[in-house]
């Protein structure tokens, strides 16, 4: 007998059905992988329309004359395409590749055309990552690998099961649950597996993929040498996604509002800001693509580590927390002006930065001695046209207002008190818009209230100046991270303190956004699961590299290191332990929750199973139920003698009302049958088997 | 593809409990190559999704491996031969696997007997529930007699992805004895046998067959009156009978072959034994000698079937032939024009039957198999 065509001749319709069903929808993920990719546009809606054609026409696939005649008449078309029709052979091999997935979906009789068309269909996935790397990408991965391994396996039984002689009916269907179950559950180990294998494999690239982010730069206006009120406003309009940022540190972060510094102007001319004099320095470079903006000598500890994930925009700005003392990353160069924005030359898609956070009391600073010379205070004190009322108000907010800091905490607090964020109804004056903020409408937006506190604090000669950037965004607790998007673009003032110390003044009345408020619901929240793995997918795969690996060894090797040192220094006082075991609980304890709770779902769905599947044992073995049977009536006070028969013991529970006997009677009927008689219970008996037996149960 | 086993890329794994032997298929092959291909692409460009790709491909050899493995785990594989086996036909036996996994069912198992000596055994068992026994009855073809040691049986499978073949091997300690090939005699040929070997008896007898006519008696008897020659020779005549065929019947092997293996004393001992089958079939007494060994035909052949099974056709050195032991006994000898006569003359009435005239007839009778 010919193997390869017993395939498609041998099994039952629907079997056929379900296969052929599962390789076009194979075909349709690659489709739409294909269409996700926005490079192959039409053909991918080719295919797929040609998919659903195939799907509802064709009956009974054959390899018919048609068909040639078609193949031949396309590699004719073929070189029409390659040499008049887009003039260019990639282009036209991708038609030729779609066309040999049509003709075969069109076409599949033998199990050889099922693997060609998996094979197919592979190729075009390879070539949909290939164009994207989305997260889009990920979830069609994880659909072609479900149903690759569906298909694979189907056809494998398939396959098998046309070779048993003599034929036998297929024990199961291909779309049955529990098939899907132990489908579910080898994809799920192979993707385990994989994970593992993908985080050893050793590296030979770094893998950056910053030449392949995809989709057009964002336009960001607020970050370029010179912006004009209102800028930011146009920034905070957009919904785009700008970064995503992960920010750890060795000191408590709770609380802390994260402004992520993008570029300082000091000077204004009434309704733009610029950089006077950039003063460009190239900041020092080592071996490891680390940039020093400092002599390198802060301590590692007191540094706030930022992992920044950068979308595509049309901005050179380094953003991070303020102070950026250090940089890691694949620049050419990074550049520092006199205020302190850092400039990349070669922009990559991630970066890592480590800042030192300038937290000082007001005490502290309240006693400062602020020394400058005389050409900085001149920079950070301009003013185009001083503003008599301006300067009244600036003298008014800082009246009995001794030190430097109180004054300006002053000028912030009356601008937060006195004024309305909005980004609607600005002060739209040509002439002074930061007076007809502050006299006038009362209201606007951040660059409104940054400006004016700029102005009131030259007005009291107290150097200052304007920065642009995002304000903290989105935290996704699940991965800890936070979504900066474009509607987070912020404008907020930087005072001088002395010995090179720029402190952030925010005078917009705006909430603290995001925070680490952790919830149940938190962690069923669709959207924020899906970000977490867009980010996931982005760091751990795209970006994954040979320094990950070697971090990953080094944290482990710490941690281990780390352990081992306090199990041996420590004493085995309770109180010592106790330490030790709160410790590692407020370190470990999601994860331990995490493991606690699925190993108890998993326990109750394993206990579950198997009350249900020894039910259906009881359901099914005739010895089994009619033993449940006896042991229900004999709780009840009915006990059978091993002398007496069945039959006879229906005889004997007379006394029982009459739908009780008539149970009894239809189990010890169904008992005979199987168990002397070879019948097999059908699945009607076993619903009848186990309606009387509930009955029974319930009996009184 | 199917490589053939002597030179097939098997790889072994020896894992702690049993070892199971890899083979590729050719969709496995296709599949490792594309597997290296995207591997080589991910490592020349550091492209990180093509290494997670290579990994998810990696992932499902792995996952391959622990399903087909656990397919394998708990089942015993039982094969049983008929008591009886000829060469030269297709020969019916019974195996059995019985699942002993309490949960876990067996899926796509093939169950086979490979051996240099007869064509593969193979059975394929589709769906064993945990804790039963799937059975049934497959062929065997032997192409020559002989006993046969069966050492190892295979269970295969290609779940999950018929990519690999995986293969466990379970040693057994079977005998086989394979009989030599029967050649069953049309009537034609038995006819011309008969008519041609079987002689007519000279002496009256109460026989069927008639001896002559002769003139009637008044001690015969009406009945035996042939009206028809009666009447031609205006005279009555009365049949003559053959007396039964009591004549004692022996027949001879003489096809020592110098060396062996020699295919014409091969298809010598099949004719004989095949002659041996015919009188045993018609009930005819035959003694049939082997140089040291003879046997008796009457109701059964068997003992000269599990004698010829792994006879080997050499003279030996003291020959202790038989002789006839009755002066009017029939007595053939089987010979070879191939191969020289190795025995003396057994009988002054002894006739030859030269193998290659039966071969001739037979292959033109289409003699069928047992």
């Amino acid at each position: 007998m010919n193997t390869v065509t017993t395939v498609l001749l041998h099994p039952t319709d629907t079997t056929r059905r379900h296969l052929r069903l599962g390789a076009h929808l194979l075909v349709m993920i690659a489709g739409i992988a294909l269409l996700l990719s926005q490079k192959v546009f039409f053909s991918s809606s080719i295919l797929l329309a040609a998919t659903l054609l195939a799907w509802f026409t064709v009956r009974r696939p054959g390899k018919s004359t048609f068909w040639e005649i078609v193949s031949f008449a396309y590699l004719i078309f073929f070189f029409a395409d390659w040499f008049f029709i887009t003039r260019s052979l990639a282009p036209s091999l991708v038609h030729l590749f779609i066309f040999i997935i049509i003709n075969k979906l069109f076409n599949l009789l033998t199990e050889r055309d099922y693997y060609q068309l998996y094979l197919l269909t592979f190729l075009s996935m390879l070539a949909a990552t290939s164009l994207s790397v989305e997260i889009e990408m990920l979830y069609m991965i994880i659909f072609y690998i479900l149903l690759l391994v569906w298909n694979i396996m189907s056809l494998t039984l398939v396959k098998t099961w046309s070779r048993v002689d003599p034929p036998e009916p297929f024990p199961f269907s291909l779309l049955s649950p529990g098939y899907w179950a132990f489908i579910g559950l080898s994809v799920l180990v192979t993707v385990l597996f994989a994970l593992g294998i993908f985080f050893i494999l050793p590296r030979t690239q770094l893998g950056y993929l910053a030449a392949m982010r995809p989709g057009q730069s964002q336009h960001v206006s607020g970050f370029s040498q010179k912006v004009t009120l209102g800028d930011i406003a146009e920034i905070q309009e957009g919904k785009g996604e700008v970064m995503r940022i992960r920010a750890s540190s060795s000191q408590p972060l709770a609380g802390h509002r994260f402004y992520w510094r993008g570029i300082a102007f000091d000077r204004y001319d009434g309704k733009s800001w610029r950089t006077s004099n950039p003063g460009t320095k190239f900041l020092f470079q080592d071996s490891s693509n680390n940039f020093y903006a400092t002599g390198g000598t802060e301590d590692p500890a007191s540094l706030v580590k930022q992992e920044v994930y950068m979308a595509p925009l049309d901005s050179l700005i380094i953003f991070g927390q303020d102070r950026v003392v250090r940089l890691e990353g694949n620049f050419f160069a990074v550049t520092r002006d006199n205020n302190g924005t850092l400039n990349a030359m070669g922009m990559p898609g991630h970066y890592t930065a480590y800042s030192k956070l300038n937290l000082v009391s007001p005490d502290l600073l309240r006693s400062r001695r602020i020394n400058y010379s005389e050409s900085f205070h001149r920079t950070y004190t301009q003013l185009t046209n001083r503003n008599p009322g301006v300067e009244r108000l600036a003298v008014e907010i800082a009246t009995g207002k001794t030190s430097v800091y109180d004054r300006v905490a002053a000028v912030q607090r009356y601008l937060e008190t006195n004024y309305r964020y909005t980004t609607t109804d600005l002060p739209l004056s040509a002439q002074n818009p930061v007076s007809e903020f502050l006299f006038v409408k009362k209201a606007g937006h951040c660059e409104y209230f940054a400006t004016s506190m700029v102005v009131l604090l030259r007005h009291l000669g107290i150097p200052s100046r304007l920065v642009n950037g995002f304000l903290e965004g989105e935290f996704n607790e699940i991965g800890e991270f936070y979504i900066v998007r474009q509607s987070d673009a912020h404008s907020w003032v930087e005072v001088y303190f002395g010995d090179g110390l720029w402190l952030t003044f925010d005078p917009s009345p705006r909430e603290i956004a995001g925070g680490a408020n952790q919830s149940i619901w938190t962690f069923i929240n669709p959207r924020k699961i899906l970000d977490s793995i867009s980010f996931f997918w982005d760091r751990y795969i795209l970006i994954f590299s040979a320094q990950d690996q070697l971090d990953v060894l080094d944290t482990m090797r710490e941690r281990y290191r780390k352990l081992s040192e306090s199990l041996r220094s420590s004493d085995a006082s309770p109180e010592s332990l106790r330490n030790q075991s709160y410790r590692i609980w407020k370190r470990y304890r999601r994860s331990l929750v995490y493991g606690v709770v699925a190993a108890m779902l998993s326990l109750v769905m394993l206990r579950i199973y198997s009350i249900r599947r020894k039910k259906n044992e009881v359901l099914k073995s005739p010895v089994l139920f009619y033993q449940e049977m006896l042991l229900l009536l004999q709780q009840k006070g009915f006990s059978k003698t091993p002398a007496m028969t069945p039959a006879e013991f229906v005889e004997a529970v007379g006394s029982l009302p009459q739908p009780a006997r008539e149970d009894i009677s239809s189990i010890t009927s169904l008992f005979y049958k199987a168990r002397f008689g070879n019948y097999v219970l059908t699945r009607d008996d076993q619903v009848v088997v186990q309606s009387a037996l509930s009955r029974l149960e319930q009996m009184k | 593809m199917a490589f053939p086993l002597s030179f097939r890329p098997a790889l072994r794994f020896r894992f702690p409990r049993f070892p199971v032997a890899v083979e590729f298929t050719r969709e496995g092959l296709v599949f490792v190559l594309l597997c290296l291909a995207i591997g080589a692409a991910a490592v020349n460009t550091g492209n990180n999704v093509l290494y997670f790709i290579f990994s998810i491909m990696l992932g499902m050899i792995v996952v391959s491996g622990m399903v087909s493995r656990r397919m394998l785990q708990g089942l015993e594989p039982v094969i049983q031969f008929p008591d009886h086996f000829f060469s030269g036909v297709a020969n019916v036996c019974y195996v059995s696997v019985l699942n002993r996994k309490k949960r876990l069912p067996s899926i796509a198992i093939r169950f086979v007997v490979r051996d240099h000596a007869f064509t593969s055994i193979s059975r394929n068992f589709f769906f064993i529930n945990p804790g039963e026994q799937a059975s049934g009855f497959t062929k065997v073809f032997f192409s020559r007699r002989g006993i046969f040691r069966l050492a190892e049986l295979e269970l295969q499978t290609q779940f999950p992805f018929s990519f690999f073949l995986k293969i466990r091997r379970y040693v057994t300690d079977q005998t086989v004895r394979v009989y030599p090939k029967i050649y069953r005699f049309s009537e034609d040929v038995f006819s011309r046998f008969a008519h041609g070997v079987l002689t007519e008896s000279p002496y009256r007898g109460d026989s069927q067959q008639l001896l002559h006519l002769r003139d009637y008696s008044h001690l015969d008897s009406s009945n035996r009156i042939h009206w028809k020659a009666s009447a031609k020779a205006d005279k009555l005549m009365v049949k003559e009978f053959q007396k039964e065929q009591g004549r004692d019947l022996y027949l001879y092997f003489d096809c020592f072959p110098k060396s062996l293996p020699d295919e014409t004393a091969e298809r010598a001992i099949s004719f004989l034994a095949s002659l041996a089958f015919l009188f045993s079939e018609r009930d005819i007494t035959a003694r049939i000698v082997l140089a040291d060994h003879a046997f008796t035909i009457s109701d059964t052949i068997l003992p000269l079937l599990q004698h010829l099974a792994d006879w080997s056709p050499v003279l030996p050195s003291t020959l202790k032939s038989e002789t006839p032991q009755s002066t009017d006994a029939l007595v053939l000898v089987l010979q070879s024009r191939k191969v020289s006569p190795r025995l003396d003359s057994v009988s002054p009435s002894a006739r030859s039957i030269y193998l290659e005239d039966w071969a001739q007839l037979m292959i033109e009778d289409g003699a069928l198999h047992l």
